[in-house]
């Protein structure tokens, strides 16, 4: 518990900020709406129709193999923290762990679900 | 009170409030991002454990990815016409009821009458030597060639994630 006390504290730390800022403004800023200001979008194209339409499934493919990377960037956590005593073989380790999700990687590049059409 | 204990409160308090808002919330966007808030206590209340690693998981995997995933299925599934009112009541709430408190009361009897019933803080059984953190032993765990490790189970984890990518491929596109 000790160790983790400045974890707590930050968030704290970071939470107290953003509130902070937040009321902040809300008490000394100038409020002046105008309907484009109170827009959900202040500038660019003009909406012509709300997105009533569902979602392209890309977006979930996208998803799904963001999950995978994320998995696999997870287990690195521990073998890092390990590599100065695993030397070598932390790195062969490492690298047969990768070298099976290169051929993942090769595969969805070739694929070509890293392009968006 | 110390202030470890002050702390659990309040990631206990704001914990169960997110997870009502989660079944509770009309708009199912916002139940999703309530969600978020709920993975994220959930890690608090692990490193309040010092299970740094499971936290880490937590934040990473659970709060960013798999939270993101559900919105995209959310946008994907949404019917089409604007209603409000996406997550609507339930009629069968009272079985739902009935459920959760069977279930809470046999999780509250498991944990305190089993013999793997929580370790008493402060004993020195289960407690990691000085030094080495959650982390550092999971890695020995995991990677170490001299002491018991689940090296070939962590290669064989690559394999399994390979065939989610080419899953996810083959299934999620078209030609």
């Amino acid at each position: 518990m000790a160790t983790t006390l400045p974890i707590f504290i930050m968030v704290a730390l970071a939470i107290l900020f953003g509130v902070l800022v937040m009321v902040i403004t809300t008490i000394i800023g100038p409020k002046k709406p105008t309907p484009e200001k109170l827009a959900p979008y202040e500038c660019g194209m003009q909406e012509i129709a709300a997105p009533k339409r569902r979602f392209p499934v890309k977006y979930l493919l996208t998803g799904m193999l963001f999950i995978v990377f994320d998995i696999e960037i997870v287990s690195f956590y521990p073998l890092a923290i390990l590599m100065r005593q695993l030397k070598v073989f932390g790195l062969i380790e490492l690298l047969v762990f990768l070298l099976i999700l290169m051929v993942g990687y090769i595969y969805v590049w070739r694929k070509g679900a890293f392009t968006w059409e | 009170m110390d202030l470890a204990t002050l702390i659990f409160w309040i990631i206990a308090v704001i914990l169960v409030g997110s997870a009502l808002m989660v079944v509770g919330l009309r708009n199912i966007v916002h139940s999703a991002v309530a969600l978020i808030l709920l993975f994220a206590m959930a890690a608090g209340i692990y490193v309040l454990l010092d299970a740094e690693f499971i936290a880490i998981v937590q934040i990473l995997i659970y709060a960013g990815a798999v939270t993101i995933l559900i919105l995209f299925a959310l946008m994907l599934t949404r019917i089409t016409g604007q209603q409000s009112r996406t997550n609507p009541t339930n009629k069968q709430w009272w079985i739902a009821l009935v459920i959760c408190t069977l279930l809470g009361v046999s999780i509250i009897y498991a944990a305190t009458t089993s013999p793997h019933a929580v370790a008493t803080v402060g004993s020195d059984s289960g407690q990691l030597p000085a030094g080495i953190n959650n982390v550092v032993r999971i890695g020995q765990l995991l990677y170490s060639p001299t002491q018991y490790s689940f090296v070939l189970p962590f290669e064989i984890a690559s394999l399994v994630l390979l065939v989610a990518i080419i899953g996810a491929i083959v299934i999620g596109r078209e030609d």
